[in-house]
């Protein structure tokens, strides 16, 4: 549309009324002219004139009205958390220096090089951008939530105070991984608006943020929904239960046991109760079974065949055992593209990361150091593909093998449907990793063994772990809750450092790529006060240079990520991760 | 007979017209008689005309000379005009009789216009005398009759301090323009365009300046250079300054020709060229290529396996082996002799009330690579109506339509790397061709997946491909002018101005790309790809104006004065998609059936206002001083920034009219001195950066998702310029020889600074534009003319020189951004290090220093023939001795040791400068190469004239610039499948070659790291153009009923001294003002021939 000024009307009435009059009423003229021309300039006011909104983008002053608009800011905090920047990230900082991964097919050189325990400054993974830009979204909604409560009246106190624990718990999530990965990093409490804020902000300390994290969650962990009215949402939001499987884990970070385990209670409490439900509802036919009286999901559902566990965990998602997973859904736009370009797809057996021999080698013949003859989850989550082995962990949507008579030496036949376009759910938490930081919790509370003999404590203390790790290890092989336990008590509940590697193992077994295992063995190396068991672990999977390696993993610093070179440079409050420091500095000679 | 009968009936008719009109209006009835020397005049005209001279009732004389008529007002005054005879003007007094003697024209004495000479712009009428500001002018008649198709051809080399480069020898590739050295690092670093007071409004939103697509700028210029009437250049900030914010990189003021009054004549121009592409480089052919690809596979694994490629195989068995046995110059191929031949009518004339010109032209183009065509089609017509002395009425109309039949991609750029030994058309197998373009199948070897298969066949490309470009713009204007106060000279002045202006700018696109020249496989998103993209913008500009010229009794003091308001506003929107899979290469239309691709769409909105106030006051014509302030507010800044004070101030003093001066007579005919002062401005290329934004996100469990998508800038305000200027103007030997000497200081601050890097920690990684940073640009410019400094009889010689210098400097800037502009060393081959320091010129090269080729692997003190020598990568101590290690061995040179870039040094591989002698050639070894910016630049020209016959030649010169020829680099590299230039047939093949050029290696070693050995200098002096021109005599035209009729002909380009390898040393500025060669067609050379009729 032609919208024509003030100033062309004017001068449309001055040449239509250019007539004799003009001449004979020249000053009256002249007057009208001037009043006209002031006119012009102060009525359109200049300001208002200058004030015009973008077409294209919504923007702020029209935004933040209503509960809808809070939903959708809500639903991007999840959206950049799904994001495969996010998502490599998780998987990367939370595994690839361990010992579970090593180079696939085409691995790029910024995987290869912290394969290869050379991390540089330039290296893509210490760019933490995707997870602060969720931090962001998240104080987005904090800061902006509570002014939409006093305009929308239809968005009520409690809906309130549930998203702001839900995006709390989104952010302090994030920062919780920043933490593991990076020590201290910059704590950012406040939504990023305009370009008078000062956005270099000084590191603050791994203690002072993790303690800052729990005592954020504590403040609204009650406030956050039970259950959605979608049960789709139950397992991949936010809920009370997944706040507290996270402050269980801070806790254990934290070594806080006592609150660690009070959290690991309540969510196991609260998943027992459901068994119950689930019990009532399908008495029959239901895949739940108790092993040493938790609710987990059978590997075998009806035949000799196992492998169901993982087919409802990892194939289909959104399980029983499910706390937090983020939902991909099907033929939408947004894929998983991390376990599809890593892990491998229906076109690639093995991705851009591949799993090391010792971790399979053998299993079948029983000479397999991590894994028995009859443990279902080697065959679910690896399989040989050429000289390699791959990564099956979410690439299939369901397997199905026949490990309970592998006494003969040779390896079951793994009938598998692999995915074609990823749609496969991440896993952040799931209920056995809340049995596993109890029992960790337990074992760490009883302290040192003095003299070889337990005290009545931690003989309590040691022989709930040792049910708790045997729940998760019994579901693994098959074993039903009636039957023995194949692990006998007394060889772990020795000493603390073997209840400790014991628990490592079954938590390695467990949660074999799905990007805990490097934090469990800094969590322990922090634990020590050095590095030799974790150099001892990762050491495994490294054929050559293992000596450099062990050199290079030996000191504290270098369990955490270097800040990005960009990062340095637009942020001078920072100051490198001192094992990273080289003394070359770029100069230009003359 | 019948001639008188028509008159007679002419008389009646008009005679009893009046009669009708008045027969009841009031008033005195007044008579009178009409003569001259001869006797009474039948049919003079008798007008009543009131104080602004509009007619209110008229008459004429009858057969007697005799007139009578009723007057309407006593106040008013009479006229008489007769032809032939001089007008009368007389008051009325009573009713007569009036008893009028007209004079003849002819016998009236030559009559003396005595017409100051005025400097028109924004407003201030200012006689030439006192301009206190840094300004050039060239009169059209200056480049009248030559080959330019544009006008920024037609200023090159004309300018002092206006640095003018093509972009690209492509039609329409327009030029890149910097006044006065760059004075910004991401606003707009191009000089205004304004066209007859207008700027061309249009939508430049997210408009990136320093992209090397300049043609939107070229659009800008699309003003017919035979419609120019002047060209003004506007340099210092007070010369800008009522242009405030828009003017910051200099205006380039252009007035068109006017109708004016008189017989009605008519121009017909015609002119006709034919272009040459230079020689570029002088690429492998079919044989030499496959050997060296044959040595380029084998070197970096010895294996004669990875060497094995049946395309280089010549292996009768092959399925393929006629295609891939030919030896074919694509360059040759795709390169032909371009012409262009240009029609241009105009109409101009007028009588006493209105003034008319109308002209229209049409260029027919083609390039000088095939498939390139353009067709150019401009109107324009202007009109004055003068509807009383106070009020008169300007239109103008203006419609240029562009239909640009481009190349789907750089055919030149193509041919250049495309394999030689590959044939043009599908050949059977006896060699003869089918007729079909050939392109590389899918199956081709692997080595070739990326690279020679992506190319398609450039000829081809040319014929059976489709990027055509339509443009659309019209732009309407509309004027009232009216003197509110006098009208006379010795009255005072007041007269306001009025005006608005459309611009109107519509362009369309449109692609398609067949499946036939697809290479990767059906399925393929480029096969039957076609794509359409359309917008639309529309600027509305009012301007009021109120002009200013009190009468002082006291003819010592003159004084100008004008304030003005301005106001633009502009919408614009575009679409475009794209669809691929059509179901037949015959359809290729983006309309029809096929697999959607692309779709989107796009509004913009801008809005600007300005005040401006200008005073020019001058004292005895000897001391004068101007003061201009401008007021601009953008909807680009937010509300507390938005407006933007740019104020200037000036003076002139005339030193040659001293008595200390003027005593010397003529042979100081002018001196002057102009100080000046003035601050200008600059806004960011997007709008609305003050808004915090809402996107749309991902979703998640099938909900949707917002998110805030930017940081928005509340503190964003305008990078401000300050000048100073100290201008002269120097007249000898009464104006023989005229000179201007400009000294200018820019000091640019708040720089504006887009993608400004801010910790990731906000949750964002940049800000989008920052004020950050100040840029100094200091200069000089000179000028010399020589009006006929020799003069023999019929002999004539005119002279033009100028020149120009600038130097950059980067005064201040934040570490933080300075840190995040400056790369790391990449350790990749061909990238040069950008680097923005303190104190250092903008535009500097940095890298390694290049010296020569290692010419054995093994060391020795003493040659051992074809063994071993003391030219091996060995460790070498500052004074050049060899350092060994403790058990007397040598040591090798690396690359990047230590890194996973590292790499050992054999013979024939790159030698670099160890500069710190630690055996490790890394990034301590770059060091400062150069500066794209040239130390000087100019032009001069010559004309030589013998009676009506005239010989014009101009000039322009760059020099001390640097120029990294990535063209050549790529050419030499020796590194992938690419064509190579005939300079690799000198590369080093055994142990011993004493070579500067490096061995083969495919995608291996470090051969063309960013060294000096790419960086060449860019000095070179052009012959721009040379015209023959002659007009034939007037007095015998007259005899076969003609005005005018000259006849001219043109060399332009003939000649470019250099030493610049590359084809063309003018390239554009790149990113950070680093001139990088990337293989752009060159500029032609033409021959034109034209003539020029009027009748």
């Amino acid at each position: 549309m032609l919208r024509l000024p003030v100033h062309v009307h004017l001068l449309l009435e001055l040449l239509l009324r250019s007539d004799n009059s003009i001449c004979t009423n020249m000053k009256k003229y002249i007057k009208k002219i001037a009043i006209a021309v002031c006119l012009g300039f102060v009525t359109t006011s200049c300001s208002d004139f200058l004030n015009i909104t973008p077409l294209n983008d919504v923007v702020l002053e029209n935004y933040w009205t209503n509960k809808n608009d809070v939903q959708s800011v809500v639903t991007s905090c999840y959206a950049g958390l799904e994001n495969a920047d996010c998502i490599k990230r998780m998987a990367c900082w939370g595994e690839v220096r361990s010992d579970d991964i090593i180079t696939g097919l085409s691995t790029p050189d910024d995987e290869k090089q912290i394969l290869l325990e050379n991390i540089l400054p330039t290296n893509s993974y210490t760019a933490w951008t995707s997870f602060y830009q969720v931090i962001n979204r998240c104080n987005t909604v904090l800061y902006y939530a509570p002014m939409v409560a006093e305009k929308d009246p239809n968005y009520t106190q409690s809906e309130l105070l549930a998203n702001i624990a839900e995006v709390k718990a989104i952010r302090d999530l994030c920062y919780f991984y920043l933490i593991r990965t990076f020590r201290d990093v910059p704590f950012v409490m406040t939504p990023s608006i305009d370009d008078t804020q000062d956005y270099k902000v000084a590191p603050s300390s791994f203690d002072t943020i993790l303690t800052a994290l729990i005592a954020d969650l504590e403040s609204v962990k009650d406030n956050a929904v039970k259950a959605y009215p979608t049960t789709l949402d139950n397992t991949s939001k936010i809920t009370r239960w997944s706040i507290y499987s996270i402050l269980a884990d801070m806790y254990l970070w934290k070594q806080d046991y006592n609150n660690c385990i009070k959290y690991c209670d309540l969510v196991i409490d609260y998943k027992k109760a459901a068994y119950q439900t689930d019990l009532s509802a399908n008495r029959s036919n239901s895949d739940l079974a108790l092993y040493h009286g938790y609710p987990l999901i059978d590997e075998q559902t009806g035949g000799a065949n196992s492998g169901n566990a993982y087919s409802e965990i990892f194939g289909t998602g959104n399980s029983f055992e499910s706390l937090f997973e983020l939902n991909f859904v099907n033929n939408q736009s947004v894929t998983n593209s991390f376990v599809h370009d890593y892990y491998g797809s229906s076109t690639t057996n093995v991705g851009y990361y591949g799993a090391p021999d010792f971790l399979f080698e053998n299993a079948y013949a029983g000479t397999n150091s991590v894994f028995t003859p009859t443990d279902c989850r080697y065959l679910e989550d690896m399989k040989i593909s050429s000289s390699n082995y791959s990564i099956c962990k979410y690439t299939n949507t369901d397997v199905s093998f026949n490990n309970t008579t592998s006494t003969t030496a040779a390896q079951p036949d793994v009938q598998e449907s692999r995915r074609n376009t990823s749609y496969a759910n991440w896993i952040i938490y799931r209920f056995t990793d809340v049995l596993l930081m109890k029992a960790e919790a337990e074992i760490e509370l009883s302290g040192d063994v003095v003299s070889g003999a337990l005290t009545q404590n931690q003989s309590a203390n040691y022989q709930d772990a040792f049910s708790l790790i045997t729940a998760v290890y019994n579901r693994a092989n098959n074993i039903s809750d009636n039957d023995a336990d194949s692990l006998v008590y007394d060889t772990y509940a020795t000493s603390r450092s073997t209840m400790e590697n014991f628990m490592y193992q079954e938590r390695q077994r467990e949660f074999l790529f799905e990007g805990k295992r490097w934090y469990d063995l800094v969590r322990m190396a922090r634990r020590d006060g050095y590095n030799t068991r974790l150099v001892n672990f990762v050491i495994s999977k490294y054929t050559d240079n293992t000596s450099a390696i062990r050199i290079k993993l030996s000191s504290p610093d270098i369990l955490y990520f270097p800040y990005n070179v960009n990062e340095l440079k637009a942020n001078s409050k920072l100051t490198q991760n001192p094992a990273y420091i080289t003394d070359k500095t770029i100069t230009i000679g003359n | 007979m019948t001639r008188n009968f028509f008159k007679y009936l002419l008389l009646f008719t008009i005679s009893i017209l009046p009669g009708i009109a008045f027969a009841q209006s009031s008033g005195t009835i007044i008579h009178g008689r009409v003569s001259d020397n001869m006797g009474p005049l039948v049919m003079a005209n008798v007008l009543e005309i009131d104080a602004a001279n509009r007619t209110v009732t008229q008459d004429v004389t009858d057969v007697n000379g005799d007139f009578s008529m009723r007057i309407k007002d006593s106040k008013n005054r009479l006229q008489f005009t007769y032809m032939g005879h001089i007008k009368q003007i007389i008051p009325i007094k009573g009713a007569g009789p009036y008893n009028i003697k007209m004079e003849d024209k002819n016998e009236l004495g030559v009559v003396e216009v005595v017409k100051k000479k005025t400097f028109q712009s924004s407003g201030l009428a200012v006689p030439e005398r006192e301009i206190s500001i840094a300004a050039q002018t060239i009169d059209a008649k200056e480049f009248e009759g030559l080959g330019i198709t544009s006008i920024d051809e037609a200023l090159q080399g004309r300018i002092s301090g206006l640095d003018i480069i093509s972009n690209s020898g492509d039609l329409g590739a327009g030029t890149s323009m910097r006044l006065r050295g760059v004075s910004s690092i991401n606003g707009n670093t191009q000089p205004l365009i304004v066209v007859d007071g207008n700027v061309w409004e249009t939508d430049l939103n997210n408009f990136d300046f320093n992209s090397a697509n300049e043609e939107k700028f070229a659009q800008l210029l699309n003003v017919n250079p035979e419609d120019v009437a002047s060209i003004t250049v506007l340099k210092d900030a007070a010369a800008t300054a009522p242009w405030g914010s828009q003017g910051a990189n200099g205006v380039i003021d252009i007035k068109l020709k006017r109708g004016s009054k008189g017989a009605t004549k008519v121009t017909y121009s015609y002119r006709m060229t034919a272009t040459h592409l230079p020689k570029g480089m002088n690429m492998l052919n079919g044989d030499d290529y496959t050997m060296l690809m044959k040595e380029e596979y084998f070197n970096p694994k010895l294996s004669d396996d990875a060497s094995n490629i049946e395309e280089f195989n010549y292996d009768p068995s092959f399925s393929e082996y006629q295609e891939y046995k030919q030896n074919t110059d694509w360059v040759k191929a795709v390169s032909k002799n371009g012409f262009l031949q240009n029609h241009y009518v105009s109409l101009s004339g007028g009588g006493d009330k209105a003034t008319f010109r109308i002209s229209g032209g049409y260029d027919n183009q083609t390039g000088t690579i095939i498939g390139q065509k353009l067709d150019r089609f401009t109107t324009r017509v202007a009109l004055d109506y003068y509807v009383s002395d106070r009020i008169k009425i300007v239109t103008n109309f203006d419609l240029t339509y562009t239909d640009n039949k481009q190349n789907y991609s750089d055919l030149l750029g193509i041919a250049y790397q495309k394999m030689p030994n590959l044939s043009i058309y599908d050949l059977d197998a006896n060699g003869v061709s089918t007729g079909e373009y050939y392109n590389m199948l899918s199956s081709s070897n692997g080595v070739f997946a990326s690279n020679q298969l992506t190319l398609a066949n450039p000829v081809a490309l040319a014929y059976e491909a489709k990027n055509e470009n339509y443009t659309y713009n019209i732009t309407p204007e509309f004027q009232l002018q009216y003197n509110l106060l006098g009208i006379e000279a010795e009255q005072t002045k007041l007269t306001y101005e009025g005006k608005i202006v459309f611009s109107i700018y519509n362009a369309y696109t449109d692609k398609f790309f067949p499946s036939s020249l697809v290479t990767t496989g059906w399925s393929a998103t480029t096969s039957n790809l076609a794509s359409s993209d359309a917008s639309k913008s529309l600027g509305i500009t009012t301007t009021h104006a109120l002009n200013f010229t009190p009468h002082f009794e006291n003819k010592d003091h003159s004084f100008l004065a004008m304030a003005q308001f301005q106001m633009t506003s502009g919408t614009s929107n575009s679409q475009s998609d794209a669809v691929y899979g059509l179901p037949s290469g015959s359809i290729s239309s983006a309309a029809s059936q096929g697999i959607i691709s692309g779709f989107s769409t796009s509004v913009g909105e801008w809005r600007s206002a300005y005040f401006t106030f200008s005073a020019h006051y001058m004292y005895k014509g000897k001391y004068g001083a101007d003061f201009t302030i401008r007021r601009d507010g953008s909807t680009k800044f937010g509300p507390s920034e938005r407006w933007g004070n740019f104020p200037s101030l000036s003076f002139r003093w005339n030193v040659s009219d001293e008595p200390f001066i003027k005593q010397f007579g003529d042979k100081i005919s002018m001196l002057s001195l102009r100080p000046g002062w003035g601050i200008s401005g600059n806004a960011p290329g997007s709008e609305a950066l003050y808004f915090s934004k809402y996107s749309a996100g991902d979703s998640y469990n099938s909900s949707s998702s917002i998110y805030q998508s930017n940081i928005r800038l509340n503190k964003l305000k305008w990078e401000q310029k300050e000048t100073y200027n100290l201008g002269s103007d120097l007249g000898f030997f009464n104006n023989l020889i005229t000179a201007d000497v400009n000294i200018y200081s820019q000091l640019t601050s708040d720089l504006l600074m887009n993608g400004y890097s801010i910790p990731t920690s906000s949750g964002f990684s940049s800000l989008s534009v920052l004020n950050a940073g100040s840029m100094k640009n200091n200069g000089w410019e000179f000028n010399i003319f020589g009006n006929e400094v020799i003069k023999s009889g019929k002999f004539k010689m005119d002279v033009n020189v100028s020149f120009a210098n600038n130097k950059n400097t980067m005064t201040s800037m934040d570490p933080t951004i300075l840190a995040s502009l400056n790369s790391d060393f990449d350790r990749s081959n061909g990238s040069y290090l950008t680097r923005v320091q303190l104190n250092n010129a903008f535009g500097s090269i940095y890298g390694f220093r290049y010296k020569g080729v290692y010419q054995y692997s093994k060391y020795s003190d003493a040659e051992v023939k074809g063994v071993s020598g003391p030219n091996a990568p060995v460790v070498k101590s500052a004074n050049g001795q060899v350092i060994l290690d403790e058990n007397q061995r040598t040591k090798p040179m690396y690359f990047c040791y230590g890194t996973s870039a590292a790499y050992e040094f054999k013979g024939g591989d790159a030698m670099y400068e160890d500069i710190n002698h630690d055996g490790n050639i890394n990034e301590q070894d770059i060091v400062y190469l150069g500066s794209s910016l040239p130390k000087i630049t100019g032009g001069f020209g010559l004309k030589f004239s013998y009676g009506r016959l005239s010989l014009n030649n101009q000039f322009n010169f760059r020099y001390g610039n640097k120029i990294i020829n990535k063209a050549r680099m790529n050419a030499e590299n020796m590194y992938s499948n690419n064509n190579q230039s005939k300079a690799v047939n000198w590369r080093w093949r055994v142990e011993g070659d004493n070579t500067d050029i490096p061995r083969a290696l495919y995608n291996y070693g470090y051969n063309w790291l960013g060294s000096d050995r790419f960086v060449e200098d860019g000095s070179f002096l052009r012959l721009n153009y040379s015209q023959i021109s002659y007009s034939v005599d007037p007095k015998q035209l007259k005899l076969i009923g003609l005005e005018q009729l000259s006849l001219y002909f043109t060399a332009n380009n003939l000649f470019c001294l250099t030493k610049y390898s590359g084809a063309d040393p003018e390239v554009g500025y790149g990113s950070y003002g680093v001139t990088t060669d990337n293989a752009q067609t060159p500029r032609a050379r033409s021959f034109t021939a034209g003539i020029t009729i009027t009748f």
